[in-house]
């Protein structure tokens, strides 16, 4: 799977981009380029372009059974599903959906909740999801994107910038390294990352993440790993005010 | 609204085909890729665009905010059946209930991706009888990327407009965009025939008169040359199902004769 997000959909996070130490000679660039390396490297594939926003692509072969590729599109809102969830008849239950609905359509119907309703966090509703999971969400109509890994990352999801400032995400090492040379990195578990607050850990939701640059096998840095830093904490949604205050001023 | 399937998926009639015109000015028929493009430059913001891999293509222009419920266009892909649906369904609650799904995720194109599903693995009415149980006002065209058809119907009403043509190297395009069709397919195009369904492999069927044969009508446009046909139920010619024969024959070979 893949999938390209422009700048104003998805900022990448500082540290991510490394200075450009010299492309290879099959690297890719640009949009419509990678999505047509995609569509010959991979056999059956199904590509999607949302105007200049984002762009998927993805194909369905070559994919265990136990942790399979999903795509669904309901009302304006895309997903790329990849891995398994463990928890499925207990989510399907807490978000009213029927038999037929796979682990793509609930993260729909999860993260549409959160939009329209919000009566958990965000990084609640991704804890709430128990097992092997990647998935890349695009909403059309807010044109916002959520992306997100399981705790412990059982499924190899990589992302990376390249030289326009795309975000691109791919499970497939070797795409994201043609496109993006050497600014790529792992997706750091336990993570999520919006289009409005950017990546968040939703393990330790109030902690800042801190970026630490790695080095490849061949000593050149390479993207960065995000930590959590236990020292630094966001601050706290709620402000000390006195009795006399008016909440309605932090809406 | 665009939908355009390459020759080796959907078989269109040859009637539609009009490729020299008489006279007049020749236009000639566009690739896919071009008519996609064109799309794209006519509907620039929120118009997206899925190709697969096997020669279709599919682009909708998203959600027009002013444009009525009753003419709205909706998208939706599941379990690799992709459904773009213009038009509304008076009896959308009740079909939902048949169905089995929940309302309150349900809309139109979902619930027509679950009859075509219903159709295509179990099958327990004929086609025409389930695009006969969908009232309202509606056009809409199925991709089914696992098997690789496709499946188009048009409400019996017409009051949403919908055009098909053939495109350059035998594509079939589709569209409820006029200028689009006819930029893209020339002289080869024609309004889709109301109360008809097109499948890949079944062909053009009335789901009026199901057990009648379509006719194709040639048809003239206002520059006097051949612009595709009409296709009009033919109240004489019927589609042959059960034969007349006597009390000895023998059944077994109805399995070929079909």
């Amino acid at each position: 799977m893949l999938a390209l997000f422009e700048k104003s959909v998805a900022q990448s996070p500082e540290g991510l981009r490394s200075p450009a130490v010299g492309g290879q000679e099959n690297d890719v660039h640009g949009v419509v380029a990678l999505l047509q390396h995609f569509s010959e490297v991979k056999e059956r594939s199904v590509t999607i372009s949302l105007g200049s926003a984002c762009a998927l692509a993805y194909s369905s072969v070559k994919y265990s059974p136990l942790l399979p590729l999903l795509f669904a599109v309901v009302d304006d809102i895309f997903c790329l599903f990849e891995g398994h969830i463990e928890n499925l008849p207990h989510l399907k239950q807490q978000y009213g959906l029927t038999k037929t609905a796979n682990e793509a359509i609930i993260v729909i119907e999860a993260y549409r909740t959160l939009r329209d309703r919000g009566p958990y966090p965000a990084d609640q509703v991704v804890r709430d999801i128990h097992g092997k999971f990647a998935f890349v969400l695009f909403d059309n109509t807010s044109k916002s994107t959520f992306i997100a890994v399981d705790a412990d990352c059982g499924v190899p999801f990589f992302w990376g910038a390249d030289s326009e400032d795309h975000l691109i995400l791919s499970d497939d090492v070797d795409l994201v390294k043609k496109a993006c040379g050497k600014s790529f990195a792992p997706f750091p578990k336990g993570c999520f990352f919006t289009t409005s607050k950017g990546l968040q850990s939703f393990e330790h939701p109030l902690n800042e993440l801190k970026p630490v640059p790695r080095v490849d096998s061949r000593g050149e840095v390479c993207g960065a790993t995000y930590k959590v830093d236990s020292e630094t904490k966001k601050p706290s949604g709620m402000p000390r005010v006195g009795s006399a205050a008016n909440w309605s001023n932090n809406y | 609204m665009l939908a355009i399937f390459q020759k080796c998926l959907a078989h269109p009639p040859e009637e539609l085909n009009s490729p020299h015109a008489h006279g007049g000015i020749k236009k000639s028929a566009k690739q896919p890729q071009e008519i996609l493009r064109d799309f794209h430059l006519y509907h620039p913001t929120a118009s997206f665009s899925a190709s697969f891999s096997g020669g279709a293509a599919i682009a909708s222009a998203g959600a027009d905010p002013r444009c009525s419920p009753l003419q709205q266009r909706l998208f939706c892909g599941l379990d690799e059946v992709y459904c773009i649906f213009v038009g509304r369904l008076d009896n959308l609650s009740s079909l939902i209930r048949q169905y089995g799904l929940c309302g309150k995720s349900s809309n139109e194109a979902v619930l027509v991706i679950e009859a075509y599903r219903t159709l295509r693995d179990r099958g327990p009415y004929p086609a025409d009888q389930v695009v006969k149980d969908l009232i309202g006002s509606f056009a809409f065209v199925i991709f089914d990327n696992r098997v690789g058809s496709v499946f188009a119907a048009l409400s019996e009403d017409g009051k949403i407009p919908l055009y098909w043509g053939i495109a350059a190297e035998g594509s079939v395009v589709i569209s409820d965009d006029v200028d689009v069709i006819k930029g893209g397919c020339g002289k080869s195009f024609a309004p889709f025939p109301p109360g008809c369904m097109f499948h890949s492999e079944g062909g053009l069927k009335s789901f009026e008169r199901p057990m009648n044969k379509m006719k194709a009508m040639p048809r003239v446009d206002s520059e006097g040359a051949m612009c595709g046909a009409f296709f009009k139920v033919d109240s004489c010619a019927k589609i042959s199902s059960m034969p007349r024969v006597g009390s000895a024959a023998n059944w077994s070979s109805w399995e070929e004769k079909l």
